[in-house]
């Protein structure tokens, strides 16, 4: 059985691989809001975190103390190999499709 | 940043719905965004922010990962140990599982059936789209004191609805219901059938599915809409609009065309009919004058309303209505309405459609909860004692380290197990008991899983499992470890919760077995009783609508005459009413405006001879001499009116412009059921004799007509007797069916209902009796089990295998003792509950409490001192030996 991601967490799971070592909750949302423009919910980054958890995309641990943020601790999220793998895969996929698409246009150009 | 907090108490929610495990990295995030919002936004739009965003934490994906972690890593193993334990101590001990599991199931599967009986009677009428259907009802109420001088009847004039429809504005449609029988006949083949008159309206507002043709079908004169089952009887198939059949009123053939077939939905609607024909049909069966009157009541009337906000108040726009017609100076005609759901079970207006006494389904209910009640108590008595056997491997958890709470999740996954196990046997046992049931009760009950019964029976089990696992684990946690495992916990043998458990079951159980008996003596007493005249060998036969009195007089003549060479028919009769009821009542208006009622009823000259009526004083009518104006009444009508001499009284009236000559007193005979007192009755040869003084609104339920001839026959096959009369029939009367019925069969039908509790509280008691018979069972052999050691010691110094048996079998009976004594006051005061409905009943008799007692006394001895013989009779080496 293959696994699929949805966008949102396809989204995620790539943050979640740009950051490295400080991808925590409220780095993604900055990372999102900063690089794609787009306004994202902290409970909403939270769950899909949790979901490609159980999936086996990304693994957590606790960071260590911090002075901020009332003494909490941060969850750091760090992308696993079967996540990277994915993404990569992903991302040939798209490749592939990318390469049907202008390949049609191209010949509209010239003939139509 | 010291000051600027979020709000406490969604810091507080949010650490009571975050799992442990998420909290710190979540509410880290949230304050971070917090502190830089607090910057950005200023504090109050942070703080809302951050509730907001609390409350977007409470998705599904983190609460139930909550709970999902926890059965995942921890406890997933221990549960399934509990279930592996559950099922272990069950197979270990079959016995006892066997008779666990059994009783709940049995009591389950009667609480289903109590379920499926009760959500049944409560769907009746709810298959109709249309939600503002409403039946009229009418009462009289005088104007003076506004006391009610009736009760509330369905039972309405003709003229009525059409009336109100015309002047309410806010009726949409409309449709009188009224039936009568008649003949229905295809080729040569006649059939006898109640026919319903409907106005054109009855399709459309009502749903039931038309199966072929339109809702518009009754437009036409000459058009019938029948059922599918009667179009199946009738042609073989269901689609047959166009096709014609004839139908017999009155002694007048018309032929009808089948417009429509309907599914009557039978089981679901509280109007039954077969035959549809258009209502102004019903002027061949009935007088012209009964078309135009407010004084004579015989029809059921369903109108539907715009919107049901019209109906608030809406009672005396409608009574005024049709004020002028109905009311006098002393009284008025109240017109009432009552929703279509609520037909069927309101007990408070009387009419055609079926009901059910709302109580019944209460009694129902009850009687399920009671042995349902039973079962539980016998899982707890025996779950607890059978429990304390397994102190040892309770105290050995607690020793390494079990919580209480853990012990307390065993024990109700234990008793969940088998909970669910009994409630899926006993949802089996139901479907397999089903159809019986349903034939045994004669409810058409069908047996459904639709998702309100999966709900009930999960709820159920749910239910069970928990009481039965809570009280048991209470009762198990609360002794000490030590004590525990040194085996030194002995159930004290009269732990006083046990005890009153025992004793609550079996009064319970004897108060059902004397119920049983109650209704049975009753019922027995009510079929037994001399109704004062002979019901023996009495016949009664069906004279299909005739036209008129004297046609049918006419056709009883004739048929005495042919029938009178057979020496074996005694006597030949006919009447109008005859052995169903209610009679036809009649109203006498008196000088000072107020009624008397009389029954009535109008008979052929033979009719006391043959009902084997006595009389009391004066003649019976004589068939050789002229019966004009003489009428016979019966004891209750003289002691009614206080008459000295009965032979020159007169019925009070002030509309009598002649006069009538009562010639005889007949003893009182039962007319009705005995549920009702024996009430005044006028019997006449002559309608015309008392008819005249008849003012007051009076109940005719057929229009006054002869419709049954009645038969006496002697000793002598009954079949071949029964074929000579066919013969003679067949002569006469060729061209109608001969239906006839034995008075003695029809008499039972009038008790029908009472026949039918008679069953439910025979099964309850039946079902209750052996789960509590089952439960004791399984604990003296649990108690003998316990005592094994004793009795070897007993039998070794000694004791007689007399001794040991009553030593072992006294703790049990005097228990039962204790439950009959108070079983008995409650038996007592519920039966004379029931008993008070009969005005006719049977004194309640201490032999009957005596009986039942008895009864469940000496099945509990034979199971009880079977056992403690067994255990007394066992050879004490094996109990002793300690290998």
């Amino acid at each position: 059985m293959k696994t699929y991601l949805g966008e949102f967490e396809e989204v995620i799971l790539t943050m979640v691989g740009i950051l490295g070592d400080e991808a925590y909750g409220n780095a993604i949302v900055k990372e999102v809001q900063g690089k794609l423009d787009r306004s994202v919910n902290l409970s909403a980054v939270h769950i899909t975190l949790y979901r490609l958890e159980d999936k086996g995309f990304v693994k957590s641990e606790m960071g260590g103390a911090t002075a901020s943020r009332g003494g909490r601790r941060k969850r750091y999220f760090k992308i696993t190999n079967a996540g990277l793998s994915l993404l990569q895969e992903m991302q040939a996929q798209r490749k592939k499709l990318w390469e049907l698409l202008p390949q049609l246009n191209f010949q509209r150009l010239i003939y139509g | 940043m010291g000051d600027p907090n979020p709000s406490g108490w969604v810091m507080k929610l949010l650490k009571w719905f975050c799992p442990e495990e998420l909290y710190e990295g979540i509410v880290g995030d949230l304050l971070e965004q917090f502190d830089e919002e607090v910057k950005t936004l200023g504090l109050r739009n942070a703080r809302r922010r951050f509730t907001s965003n609390v409350f977007r934490f409470m998705h599904p994906a983190i609460l139930i990962r909550n709970k999902m972690k926890q059965l995942n890593y921890l406890s997933m193993g221990m549960y399934k140990s509990h279930f592996r334990v559950a099922y272990r101590s069950m197979m270990k001990h079959k016995f006892y599982s066997f008779i666990n599991i059994f009783g709940l199931a049995m009591a389950v599967a009667f609480v289903f059936l109590s379920f499926l009986f009760i959500n049944q009677e409560l769907q009746y009428d709810e298959f109709h789209t249309n939600k503002s259907i409403y039946r009229l009802y009418n009462q009289i109420r005088a104007t003076e004191d506004q006391k009610l001088l009736s009760d509330a009847s369905a039972i309405i004039s003709i003229p009525l609805i059409p009336d109100l429809a015309r002047q309410v504005p806010s009726i949409t449609s409309h449709s009188r219901l009224a039936s009568n029988s008649g003949t229905v006949s295809l080729g040569d083949t006649p059939y006898e059938e109640t026919l319903h008159f409907v106005d054109n309206d009855f399709l459309s507002m009502f749903s039931f599915p038309i199966v072929h043709g339109l809702s518009n079908v009754l437009k036409d004169p000459n058009s019938v809409v029948i059922s599918t089952e009667h179009a199946i009887k009738y042609f073989g198939e269901t689609d047959v609009i166009g096709k014609s059949i004839e139908i017999t009123l009155n002694d007048s053939t018309k032929t009808y065309f089948v417009t429509g077939v309907v599914e009557n939905k039978e089981r679901e609607s509280s109007i039954a009919f077969d035959i549809l024909v258009p209502f102004e049909t019903f002027r061949m069966v009935t007088s012209e004058r009964s078309m135009t009157t407010y004084n004579t009541a015989s029809i059921e009337g369903y109108i539907v309303f715009e919107n049901p906000d019209v109906t608030r108040g809406i009672s005396p726009i409608l009574s005024s209505a049709i004020e002028k017609e109905t009311s006098d100076d002393h009284s008025i005609l109240e017109i009432g309405i009552q929703n279509m759901s609520d037909v069927h079970l309101n007990p408070e207006v009387i009419g055609n459609a079926k009901y059910t006494d709302p109580q019944k389904l209460y009694i129902i209910g009850g009687l399920a909860m009671l042995v349902l009640l039973v079962a539980i108590i016998n899982y707890i008595t025996l779950s607890t004692s059978h429990t304390l056997k397994r102190m040892k491997e309770v105290g050995l958890r607690k020793t390494l380290g079990a919580f209480k709470s853990q012990i307390r999740i065993q024990l109700v996954i234990e008793s969940f197990s088998l909970s669910i196990l009994a409630g899926a046997i006993g949802v089996g046992l139901a479907f397999v008991i089903t159809p019986y049931f349903s034939q045994l009760l004669d409810i058409p009950l069908s047996f459904t899983l639709d998702w309100i019964s999966l709900v009930f029976i999960v709820f159920l089990a749910l239910s069970i499992a928990l009481i039965s696992g809570g009280i048991q684990s209470f009762l198990i946690i609360k002794h000490k470890v030590v004590d525990a495992i040194k085996g030194t916990i002995v159930l004290r043998k009269d732990s006083l919760l046990n005890q009153s458990l025992l004793v609550l079951q079996f009064s319970l159980s004897i108060m059902l077995i004397i119920g049983t008996l109650v209704v049975r003596t009753q019922m027995n007493y009510i079929q037994n009783k001399d109704l004062g005249y002979d019901k023996e060998r009495l016949i009664e036969i069906s004279m299909q609508s005739p036209a008129d009195i004297s046609s049918a007089n006419n056709l009883i003549d004739r048929l005495r005459l042919e029938l009178a060479k057979d020496v074996r028919i005694l006597e030949i009769s006919g009447s109008m009413n005859s052995f169903r009821y209610p009679w036809t009542q009649l109203g006498f208006r008196q000088q000072d405006e107020s009624v008397e009622r009389v029954y009535f009823n109008k008979v052929e000259e033979n009719y006391v001879k043959t009902m084997g009526i006595e009389l009391v004083q004066g003649v019976d009518f004589d068939q050789n001499s002229e019966n004009k104006s003489k009428i016979l009444v019966n004891e209750s009508l003289v002691n009614y009116f206080g008459w000295e001499d009965p032979l020159s009284g007169q019925i009070p009236g002030k509309n009598f412009t002649s006069s009538h000559q009562i010639i005889g007193v007949i003893k009182d005979f039962h007319f009705s059921t005995l549920h009702n007192k024996i009430e005044p009755l006028v019997l006449s040869v002559d309608k015309e004799a008392i008819l005249e003084g008849v003012t007051g609104l009076s109940t005719y339920v057929w229009p006054i007509n002869m419709y049954k001839i009645e038969l006496r026959i002697g000793p002598g096959d009954l079949r071949e007797i029964m074929d000579e009369v066919e013969a003679g029939w067949e002569v006469v009367n060729p061209n109608q069916p001969f239906v006839y019925s034995f008075v003695d069969d029809v008499l039972a039908k009038n008790y029908e209902e009472e026949l039918r509790w008679q069953k439910v509280t025979d099964s309850a008691s039946a079902f209750s009796i052996v789960i509590a018979w089952l439960g004791l069972i399984g604990l003296t052999r649990l108690s003998m089990q316990k005592r094994e050691k004793e009795i070897g010691i007993r039998k070794v110094l000694g004791s007689t295998v007399t001794n040991i048996t009553t030593l072992l079998s006294r703790k049990f009976l005097i228990l039962i003792m204790i439950a009959n004594i108070v079983a008995w006051p409650l038996a007592w005061i519920l039966s004379e509950r029931w008993l008070e409905d009969f005005t006719y009943r049977i004194s309640l008799n201490p032999s009957l409490f005596l009986i039942g007692g008895a009864g469940v006394l000496l099945v509990a001895l034979l199971s009880v001192g079977y056992q403690s013989l067994r255990a007394a009779m066992s050879n004490p080496v094996d109990s002793l030996k300690c290998e």
